[in-house]
């Protein structure tokens, strides 16, 4: 499958453009690689924001960077002329769109030229915050956007989520609006912008805070364990014990010794601790795996917890061929595009380091 | 989505999506101009019509389903028998995509299979939202969000330093929300993908990997041996800020404070004083302003200071949710889109279906069936859409 092969599409990371836009303009650029677009990744003469955000490779490389890289012409600029006339002779080649963050100064070159600008933003258009200017990043987008306030104990500090997941879920954002004004362009010709902000992706994410307030005033906020799945610990780590009211008679098939108490008998916040009382003695005398294949024999979807580390020898993922190598002989492993076409892998493409004559006249 | 702007126009979707991964995938194609039919019955309804039972036909009065659900037609369809699963089968061949979220085999043994359809309709993209994959040993797990989020790897990398894991839980399911996000980006491009080879094909969707991949660098470190056990879970400190925390004010509201670099520290200090950029200094600063002076004192020395919003403060604050919420032309709320495109407002064509709500016209217009056919159907349960009334 390679369904973007004919298209060019650039990635245009100018100096300060801020960590958290750059990490959603790369998400976007990559996943639009992976499905053949001849990505053009234009880094300007400071460097590229990415290679500073953490974690480290033992060689001092950003394994964010190598990762959103994957697949993607990479076109360092020496100086502002340089990418002044890189941009130009870019738009020479007729890309399909550009991915950029807001303020870019090449919007209305951009335009002139029929091309599609999938624009990176941190405030919806117009935002009085916006106009504010006060600073902010992705920690603050989370606070402000009412994803920190689901996350945590009730009792303590609102929590973050792991990785750097606001700027990643704008960059699917951006990519599925990249899609769609690619659709546009094969529909009628005509060019489709696209502006994605941050704090719209968080809100838009977390709609079920914001219709359960709309509702009354028992809205989804931070409870915790008591919020419904207890993460508990097992012999080797922890495990989730998710599951819904209705599949109670699975849960009891799992653990047949133990005096379960019907949850549907009890008030939603005193379930999860009524489970867990009863059946953390029972988690703790066994392994993840062990906890994994009961629940798996008696359709219970319990979760395991695995780290990242882990997930390395994971056995569905081994099976069904999820990692790869990054093209160097490093060893490092990277996921593959979360999807399969008729069973098979989007094909595999290395990142590579191009000047403006490769990419004005490719050789290979 | 502006009327002039549909890039899916024309384009038919048989819609057997189940709460939000499958049903808002189908969603956001509806809002790109897709016609996409919503495929339930009255004895196999979609789980967001369960969150409301205190009125007369409270399936078709959920919210939750509302939200998830708009721009689409829906109709009523017994899968459980034979004519239904007939009827269900001809309306799919007549359809560009297919888009289900069930367990692996349930849709092979209703004989919807994509084997069979495919046979049928050789052009279809079949997008199935799975949840580890349609291949592998555990292809069979079942799972809900928070599970991916315990096997994707996002939990073990959630949490404060000197605790459990943490998952989003059924009121936020982050690993649906992104599902959602990515898969319908994944459909068009399937699409364009028949249209360059004339060959239809199954879209295999597997979210858990879409978890793991938005923690791809965390993978990808991992296998260098540059992360270990002990360094996973790390409260709000992100590794790149030197102090990033929530604080409690005065006025009992969390305050999101971070220090990102040394010249936002040495802000901190010249304000709060020599420990202004440490947790305890900082935090007893803090706790003695109420929000609005910590925000504003913090601001203006360029530190990131936002306060911690919840649902409501949310509802209350149209100017910051942007198009992400949208109100329908009766007044109802519903979720916007994650974008906007062409610079237009999001557009609620129609509202979320009722149960089986255009059963007869989708029948009439796509199968070509009379209203002889159609009396029949009913009559027989086929197309029956009260869920108190199934068998």
């Amino acid at each position: 499958m390679r369904p973007l092969g004919d298209l060019i599409v650039l990635e245009l990371c100018r100096a300060g453009t801020p960590r958290h836009l750059r990490l959603a303009m790369a998400m976007a650029g990559r996943l639009v690689a992976d499905l053949g677009a001849r990505l053009i990744s234009v880094v300007p003469p400071e460097g590229d924001a990415l290679t500073a955000v953490p974690p480290f490779a033992g060689n001092g490389a950003s394994t964010v960077q190598l990762f959103l890289t994957m697949g993607k012409e990479v076109l360092s600029s020496e100086d502002d002329s340089t990418i002044d006339q890189a941009v130009e002779a870019l738009i020479a080649l007729k890309p399909a769109a550009v991915i950029v963050a807001e303020g870019d100064p090449d919007l209305v070159r951009f335009a002139r030229a029929g091309i599609a600008a999938i624009t990176l933003a941190t405030w919806p258009e117009g935002s009085e915050e916006d106009r504010a200017g006060a600073p902010i990043n992705g920690f603050g987008i989370m606070a402000a956007g009412g994803i920190l306030d689901i996350i945590g104990d009730p009792d303590r500090e609102p929590l973050r989520l792991g990785g750097h997941q606001i700027s990643y879920a704008a960059g699917l954002s951006a990519f599925t609006a990249l899609m769609a004004a690619v659709a546009q362009r094969d529909l009628d010709g005509r060019v489709l912008d696209a502006r994605i902000s941050l704090i719209e992706t968080a809100v838009w994410m977390n709609w079920k805070a914001v219709v359960g307030a709309a509702e009354g005033d028992s809205y989804p906020t931070r409870r915790g364990d008591k919020a419904g799945f207890p993460v508990l610990r097992c012999k080797d780590g922890w495990v989730a014990l998710v599951f819904t009211p209705m599949q109670f008679d699975r849960v009891r098939a799992m653990f047949p010794d133990l005096p379960l108490v019907d949850p549907s008998a009890l008030p939603h916040a005193q379930r999860a601790a009524a489970l867990t009382k009863t059946v953390a003695p029972w988690l703790a005398e066994r392994t993840r795996a062990e906890i994994y294949a009961e629940a798996r024999q008696h359709g219970v979807p319990l979760g395991p917890v695995y780290t990242p580390a882990e997930l390395l020898d994971d056995e569905q993922y081994l099976a069904r061929d999820f990692l790869v190598g990054g093209g160097s002989d490093d060893g490092m492993l990277f996921p593959r595009s979360p999807m399969t076409w008729n069973g098979d892998r989007l094909p595999d493409r290395a990142s590579r380091k191009v000047t403006l004559a490769d990419v004005v006249e490719p050789t290979a | 989505m502006t009327g002039a702007m549909q890039p899916l126009a024309g384009v038919r979707v048989a819609d057997f999506g189940q709460l939000t991964a499958g049903a808002n995938l189908s969603a956001m194609l509806a809002d790109l101009g897709a016609d996409v039919i919503k495929i339930e019955s009255g004895s196999y309804i979609d789980l967001f019509r369960y969150t409301r039972r205190d009125c007369a036909e409270w399936w078709n009065k959920s919210p939750q389903f509302h939200f998830t659900n708009r721009n689409k037609r829906g109709i009523a369809i017994d899968l459980k028998q034979p004519a239904g699963r007939s009827l269900a089968f001809e309306l799919v061949c007549r359809c560009d995509v297919l888009v289900e979220n069930y367990r692996r085999d349930v849709l092979d043994r209703l004989g919807l299979g994509f084997g069979a359809v495919s046979a049928r309709n050789p052009r279809i993209v079949y997008a199935s939202v799975t949840s580890q994959g349609e291949t592998g040993p555990h292809r069979l797990h079942r799972t809900y969000g928070s599970t991916l989020d315990a096997m994707g790897g996002i939990a073990a990398l959630t949490g404060y330093a000197d605790g459990r894991p943490n998952i989003t839980g059924g009121e936020f399911n982050y690993p649906d929300q992104v599902v959602s996000l990515l898969a319908t980006g994944f459909v068009i491009a399937a699409l364009r993908e028949v249209k360059r080879t004339g060959k239809g094909g199954h879209l295999d969707i597997a979210q858990r990997e879409i978890v793991s991949f938005l923690v791809g660098e965390e993978i990808a470190a991992a296998s260098a041996g540059a992360r270990d056990k002990a360094s996973l879970r790390r409260g709000n400190d992100d590794g790149q800020a030197l102090l990033q925390d929530c604080f409690r004010t005065a006025d009992n509201r969390w305050l999101a404070v971070s220090i990102e670099d040394e010249p936002a520290a040495a802000a901190a200090r010249r304000l709060i004083g020599p420990d202004g950029d440490r947790r305890e200094g900082l935090g007893k600063w803090v706790a003695g302003h109420d929000m609005g002076s910590a925000i504003a004192a913090l601001r203006s020395a360029g530190i990131v200071a936002w306060v911690v919003l919840d649902g409501r403060d949310l509802l209350n604050a149209p100017g910051l949710v942007g198009g992400s919420l949208v109100h329908g032309a009766d007044g109802t709320l519903y979720k916007g889109a994650p974008y906007a495109l062409a610079g237009a407002p999001f557009e609620i064509r129609r509202p979320a279906p009722d149960l089986g709500g255009d059963t007869d016209d989708i029948l009439r217009e796509i199968l070509g069936m009379n209203e002889d056919d159609i009396a029949r159907l009913d009559a027989e349960g086929v197309t029956c859409n009260n869920p108190e009334k199934a068998t």
